[in-house]
């Protein structure tokens, strides 16, 4: 029993020992440096997921079979901005964020939506792209600026979706709002341009294809409900979300992202960003 | 030190700060949710068949169980099929604990509601370390049956139906081995008479099969159709009341006729038709699992008007043309929380119980207002 007798001669020179342990825990626990940056860097590429079966965001040209879209080309370009190659790889929707956390790839750009419940998983660059509830009018209608406006009005939606939930939602604010459901969110739009009905209630993407494809109505900004489209990287990561931030920045205030609204959508969108 | 403490004590000051500590605990303290039962309930429905899977095995909160089996009742809805994990109520050979699904099966009766029993779910120690809780070896399918017996016992007069694991016909809900009807069959059979022992009333369901085209020799499924000719052929004929049935449309209509290559609604005829060249036609079908998906990017989704027009007519055919069909309960009513996947787009109602516009249809559909009223 010498080790005990030792120990207990000298544990006040032990009293530290935890300290110093629970320190250096705290430490890398907290500022570890994540070496995710510098290992893209080495490498002189960032790979990239996204599924793309989500026209005009990322899809496969079934003439050439490469990729394309808005966010490969934003990819490319957010890749430039960085000094590195851009490697894609298609990952199903549903495995995106397993994929970012489990390091397949840097950063999932796939019109990913905000969601703070995965804050603790993932980490959200700024938003790129405002796809969010939008409301719709008439090109031309210039009473109607805001959903208040849409008291006694008509309001088209697509039966079921999420402007059918928020056009619900205003008719018990509003009292008097006529709901007009369409099988589709074409349909509903179509009703606006056609005089059927006031407004619509559509997700941005619809509301933006549908604006440039057959022109006639105009968005209404900022979203009822916004949904802001961001990439995706591992929680840990910070070094490389600060500069998707910085790149995503850049591409914002030079145009760019406009610029690719107007290609994918033939329009050009005052608030792309919440 | 005691006497300085008590010193500290003698002084006003401190008295007051910590009599004025204790009442701000007091008043700021979140008050508890009292959950009361209620008067009893009764489903207003003009389709008795509607049922929705509830899932509420995970609902920590009473006031949260209750408010779904509220909105469930006033959708029009009168049947649920609940999920009642055995390795969460026998966590010891022979030692019961019924705390959470008493709460749940209390509520469901007092709005009304029929409860469907899912029992699976093996527990820790009737299973191989690290093996997944859908494995169960025949030498615990006797466990298996004790807790069938106990669970129905329990509940005897209270729950009528139960079905017997589910989605036996593939791996993944066969503890990762291959699918096997022989076996399935003699856990049905252990399953069976220890239910009837404890309530001859019980209702046995069988199957739950997923509807699958696995093609032959598949390790991760075996095609349903083939699977329950693989249980007649073991045996299984004596040894269930009912058949449960997953009816997944995907992408098709309810309308669509059934094909064996292909899994739609009507896919359930097929395995009706099992049934009767079987002998078996005298038996009801209940559909334990189904419906449409609207999630705006899965490929096996429809648009969100698509999806309420079909799960309407899936009730309806139901109630109309399927006299053998004796519920249809849609997956799935709510989740306790967000999947964030394609699954978040099965519900009737969000998560923070917003209802979607599917469940004010069902709802309409249910009280006979929809009856003379088409989509523009």
């Amino acid at each position: 029993m010498p080790a005990v007798s030792w120990l207990r001669k000298n544990y006040l020179k032990l009293l530290p020992l935890p300290l110093v342990l629970l320190g250096l825990t705290v430490y890398l626990l907290l500022f570890r440096k994540d070496s995710t940056w510098e290992e893209i860097l080495k490498r002189g590429s960032i790979a990239v997921c996204l599924d793309p079966s989500y026209p005009p965001f990322e899809y496969t040209d079934e003439a050439t079979g490469e990729l394309r879209g808005f966010d490969v080309e934003m990819a490319k370009a957010i890749g430039d901005y960085l000094g590195l190659k851009v490697e894609i790889l298609t990952v199903g929707f549903d495995g995106l964020y397993d994929a970012v956390k489990g390091r397949k790839c840097d950063v999932a750009i796939s019109a990913l939506p905000y969601d703070p419940l995965l804050t603790q998983d993932v980490a959200f660059s700024i938003s790129y792209f405002e796809a969010g509830l939008m409301l719709v009018v008439k090109e031309g209608e210039e009473n109607i600026h805001s959903p208040d406006d849409l008291k006694g009005k008509k309001v088209a939606v697509e039966w079921g979706s999420t402007g059918d939930v928020e056009a619900r939602r205003l008719k018990i604010k509003l009292g008097e709002l006529e709901i007009k459901p369409y099988p589709t969110v074409e349909e509903a739009l179509r009703a606006v341009k056609e005089g059927q009905a006031d407004a619509c209630l559509a997700d941005a993407v619809s509301a933006y294809s549908y604006w440039g494809r057959e022109g006639g109505v105009k968005v209404i900004a900022p979203a009822l409900v916004s949904t802001p489209y961001v990439a995706v990287v591992n929680i840990k990561n910070k070094a490389l979300l600060g500069k998707i931030n910085e790149a995503l920045f850049h591409l914002r205030k030079t145009g760019y992202i406009h610029s690719l609204a107007e290609k994918y959508f033939g329009v050009r969108p005052a608030n792309l960003w919440p | 030190m005691f006497t300085g403490i008590s010193k500290r004590l003698k002084k006003p000051l401190l008295w007051r700060g910590l009599i004025l500590l204790i009442i701000l605990w007091v008043v700021t303290r979140p008050a508890p949710i009292i959950v009361t039962l209620g008067p009893p309930q009764k489903v207003v429905t003009i389709n008795p068949k509607i049922g929705v899977h509830t899932r509420l095995t995970d609902e920590v909160e009473e006031w949260k169980i209750k408010r779904t089996l509220q909105m469930v009742r006033e959708m029009g809805a009168p049947w649920i099929v609940e999920y009642f994990p055995w390795g969460y109520y026998e966590p010891k050979k022979g030692v019961y604990n019924w705390t959470h699904p008493d709460i749940v099966v209390k509520h469901a009766l007092n709005q009304g509601l029929t409860v469907i029993a899912r029992l699976g779910f093996v527990p820790k120690w009737a299973r191989p370390k690290d093996s997944v809780v859908s494995y169960l070896d025949p030498e615990h399918y006797d466990d298996f049956g004790d807790f069938v017996y106990a669970f129905v016992e329990h509940y005897r007069g209270k729950i009528r139906y139960i079905i017997i694991w589910n989605e036996p016909n593939i791996a993944l809900e066969w503890g990762y081995r291959p699918v096997d009807p022989e076996a399935y069959t003699e856990l049905l059979k252990v399953a069976y008479r220890r239910a009837k022992e404890a309530d001859p009333e019980v209702q046995v369901l069988a199957g739950a099969l997923a509807p699958t085209l696995a093609p032959p020799g598949d390790p991760w499924g075996m095609n349903d159709l083939d699977f329950l000719r693989g249980m007649y052929r073991a045996g299984a004929k004596d040894y269930f009341d009912i058949l449960a049935v997953h009816s997944y449309g995907w992408t098709f209509p309810p309308d669509d006729p059934p094909a064996p290559d292909k899994v739609n609604f009507r896919r359930v005829e097929l395995l009706r038709r099992i049934m009767e060249e079987n002998g078996d036609a005298q038996k009801p079908i209940i559909i334990t699992e189904g419906g449409w998906n609207d999630h705006p990017r899965w490929s096996k989704a429809v648009r969100p008007a698509q999806r309420v027009e079909y799960t309407i007519r899936a009730y309806e055919i139901a109630l109309k043309e399927w006299e053998w069909c004796q519920a249809v309960c849609l997956w799935a009513f709510r989740y306790p929380w967000a999947t964030h996947t394609y699954q978040d787009y099965f519900t009737f109602v969000a998560v923070d119980f917003t209802p979607k516009p599917i469940y004010f249809e069902v709802q309409r559909y249910a009280r006979g207002e929809l009856a003379q009223e088409k989509l523009p």
